[in-house]
């Protein structure tokens, strides 16, 4: 019915004699939520590093709504603009504040004015439930709230879609509900999402659709009910079935 | 930090007070010179001390052709070096130089380090006050050097008023421009630089950094020779005496032994014969 | 005693003249070095590789020679190439050159230790690679830096006293003209040394207070106040 959003056609990642994908083909749906999974090593994290062109792929195209990014000549800094994206790590910026991560990218990037900037971010913050914690720095966050910070801070940039490389694996159990809440409002409210993660939970409830990957190639993929019901492949159901008990 | 900064303020505050207690003879223009800081007893030994010791230490800055420089070889040569060798022959000791900056030799001489002084050095009555002097081995004139192709003209010192001159440190012609020139108002202190090394000052005349250079007039006109720089003024005017050596103050015996012996060599034609030998006018 | 006090008197005006221009060159130094010291640094760590060797050269040249001959040749050695410079500007561009090889290898290493995930986060937002190092990198590694920095401030004072070897009047050269004119060069000195101490000690004051300003929870090593 719609173009989709996202088109990744026969990606390849090598790092020298390293391949570490081979071959990857996906499309994403606008308003789709994409859970990525699959065993370490198999090419998620460096999947969405290149789709937002961090790692560029060596082989293979992209297209972001109707153009082609992976095109020569394309300007990538305006690519990431429409791409947000959010580490296992946070990486917040040590030295601003929770306002301050978010409205960087706005002044910096977007140009806004810093007014507008600042009424921007406490949106944002408020949006992830940090409005009471916008002059805090990262370090007087705790990781919940870090990556919280971290999700307003790709959202001021207005983005088209969303990555999210492993967003709770560095969080402590007890923390990873208000991120995960956070991300399931977003979906609700028709964000675009390709979430590499573990929670099992999360991606039955929320996922429109699993992608297993392994050794740099698309495994399976189909709604959370097959995949995790009838999946058609033995690598598929082993390793479901290991993360899943 | 706030501490430690306060122990070391403390400590060198109590280091500068013992060592004005100690009675360093610093600045003490009301004591008449004759009168010896150091205790007599010591000082008026010293020319057994030097016999005993078979030595006589002497201190230069040989960075002062023709009078004392370092050859090649790293051997101490000029004139000052070879009378004083005349005169630890005469006294039957054995002479040993040690190289030190000018402005260091009387400190140093005070401190006994040294047991005299031979630099071209000039008896003023500053330093009158802190060492003796033998009576002058040499009379000596001063000299006003210039750029190669400078358009200055001199017939006095004074003409020198309203240049940017150089001079080194701690010497009589420093003292000069200070008290002539300076002092007087006609020049501004902003245009008198004090160097290290005469050499140093002499090289900034070719640059044109300085319009005059005022030292000694024989390292003056080997510089001038060496450098292609014009002599402008050879005088008497601002030098002070002659060059004597220095001596630890009170040491009467030794004085007297050197002042014989000085007077015997400029008597018998040895200064006359080394002043040849080294081109000395 | 009173005898040092009435020297101290006697030898204040000049030894403050004199104070006056250590402080002059000390600041024109410090800041020339940064002026030049950033960009190196920075072409150090981001530059393409040909200006990485080309830079460590330059610092290699100034950190491995005394900052004594470093000045001769500046003052002495540039007119035989037709660059004739004044006294202070030789004092500027010497010590400024040198602080400036330093305070880029303080900044090197502050760059090299800001975590990588920053520079990727930056890029993720959309900035480019010398925004990110501009608004992102830079103004963690300063903070990083600034210890460092503060102890290139204090030696920068002590440096200064290099300059009386090409007769610039500055705190030490007055202190060798006084030294012999008065014939009291340990007295002298001490004096000196106690100005040193005081003008080190004020900067020290400063910087830390700077340092204090500029301080954030969890960049510079100290937890969560």
């Amino acid at each position: 019915m719609t173009s989709p959003i996202l088109r990744i056609e026969d990606v390849h990642k090598s790092y020298g004699a390293l391949q570490v994908l081979k071959g990857v083909s996906l499309t994403v749906q606008p308003r789709e939520v994409v859970v990525l999974v699959g065993p370490s090593g198999s090419g998620k994290s460096t999947l969405l590093r290149c789709i937002n062109l961090l790692n560029p792929p060596t082989k293979g195209r992209i297209w972001l709504e109707d153009q082609e990014i992976t095109a020569p000549g394309v300007n990538q800094d305006r690519v990431r603009q429409r791409i947000g994206m959010v580490f296992q790590e946070f990486n917040l910026f040590t030295h601003l504040t929770a306002l301050g991560n978010v409205m960087i990218g706005l002044v910096k990037v977007r140009k806004m004015r810093k007014n507008e900037a600042r009424d921007l971010a406490m949106f944002e913050l408020e949006r992830v439930g940090l409005a009471d914690r916008a002059h805090y720095y990262p370090a007087q966050l705790s990781g919940g709230q870090k990556q919280r910070v971290a999700i307003a801070r790709a959202l001021g940039m207005d983005p088209h879609i969303m990555l999210f490389d492993e967003p709770t694996s560095a969080l402590d159990p007890e923390l990873t509900g208000e991120v995960l809440a956070v991300m399931q409002k977003l979906a609700s409210e028709g964000m675009t999402m390709i979430v590499v993660s573990h929670e099992i939970g999360f991606a039955r409830q929320v996922a429109d659709r699993i992608v297993f990957m392994e050794g740099g190639v698309v495994v399976e993929e189909g709604t959370p009910q097959q995949m995790f019901e009838q999946p058609v492949h033995e690598r598929t159901r082993a390793f479901l079935r290991n993360i899943t008990r | 930090m706030k501490k430690q900064m306060l122990i070391i303020l403390a400590l060198i505050a109590a280091i500068l007070a013992i060592s004005a207690c100690g009675g360093t003879p610093a600045a003490q223009p009301t004591q008449p010179p004759a009168q010896p800081t150091q205790p007599a007893a010591q000082a008026e030994g010293k020319l057994a001390q030097i016999r005993a010791a078979g030595k006589l230490i002497v201190g230069t800055s040989a960075d002062y052709p023709p009078y004392e420089s370092i050859d090649a070889n790293g051997n101490f040569v000029g004139f000052d070096m070879d009378l004083i060798r005349a005169i630890g022959e005469k006294l039957g000791v054995e002479v040993e130089i040690r190289d030190m900056p000018f402005d260091s030799l009387i400190a140093s001489l005070q401190e006994g380090k040294i047991d005299a002084v031979i630099a071209a050095m000039q008896a003023t009555a500053e330093r009158d006050e802190k060492v003796d002097f033998t009576i002058p081995y040499r009379m000596t004139k001063d000299a006003f050097i210039g750029a190669g192709d400078t358009t200055i003209v001199m017939t006095k010192p004074e003409d020198a008023a309203g240049l940017i001159i150089g001079v080194q440190t701690g010497t009589v012609q420093e003292g000069w421009v200070q008290k002539n020139l300076v002092a007087t108002g006609l020049t501004p202190a902003d245009k008198v630089f004090s160097y290290e090394r005469a050499d140093q000052a002499a090289l900034d005349l070719a640059s044109g950094r300085l319009q005059l250079v005022l030292m000694d007039a024989e390292p003056a006109l080997e510089l001038a020779k060496q450098n292609g720089l014009k002599v402008l003024l050879v005088t008497e005017k601002t030098a002070e005496g002659g060059k004597s050596i220095a001596i630890p103050e009170g040491a009467s015996d030794l004085k007297a032994e050197l002042d014989r012996i000085i007077q015997g060599l400029i008597d018998d034609g040895t200064v006359k014969a080394l002043e040849e030998k080294y081109g000395l006018p | 005693m009173r005898d040092a006090i009435d020297l101290l008197i006697k030898v204040m005006p000049e030894l403050l003249q004199g104070t006056g221009v250590t402080l002059q060159i000390a600041l024109v130094s410090l800041a020339l070095g940064m002026i030049v010291g950033l960009p190196v640094g920075v072409g150090r760590v981001y530059g393409p590789v040909w200006l990485r060797h080309v830079l460590g050269a330059y610092i290699t040249l100034f950190q491995g020679t005394p900052v004594l001959i470093q000045l001769f040749m500046v003052y002495y050695g540039l007119p035989d190439i037709g660059i004739t410079l004044g006294r202070l500007q030789a004092a500027f561009l010497t010590l400024g050159l040198n602080s400036a090889a330093y305070q880029a290898e303080y900044l090197r290493s502050a760059l090299l230790s800001v975590s990588e995930g920053q520079m990727v986060a930056a890029r993720a937002l959309g900035m480019s690679k010398w925004q990110a190092i501009w608004s992102i990198i830079l103004p963690q590694a300063v903070r990083l830096a600034l210890p460092a920095w503060s102890n290139e401030a204090v030696a920068m004072l002590k440096y200064t006293s290099v300059v009386f070897l090409i007769a610039v009047p500055d705190l030490m050269g007055q202190a060798k003209i006084l030294a012999s004119r008065y014939f009291a060069p340990i007295q002298i000195y001490l004096i000196v040394a106690v100005f040193y101490v005081v003008l080190v000690g004020i900067t020290y004051l400063i910087l830390t207070s700077i340092e204090r300003r500029m301080r954030i929870p969890g960049l510079t090593g100290d937890a969560a106040s």
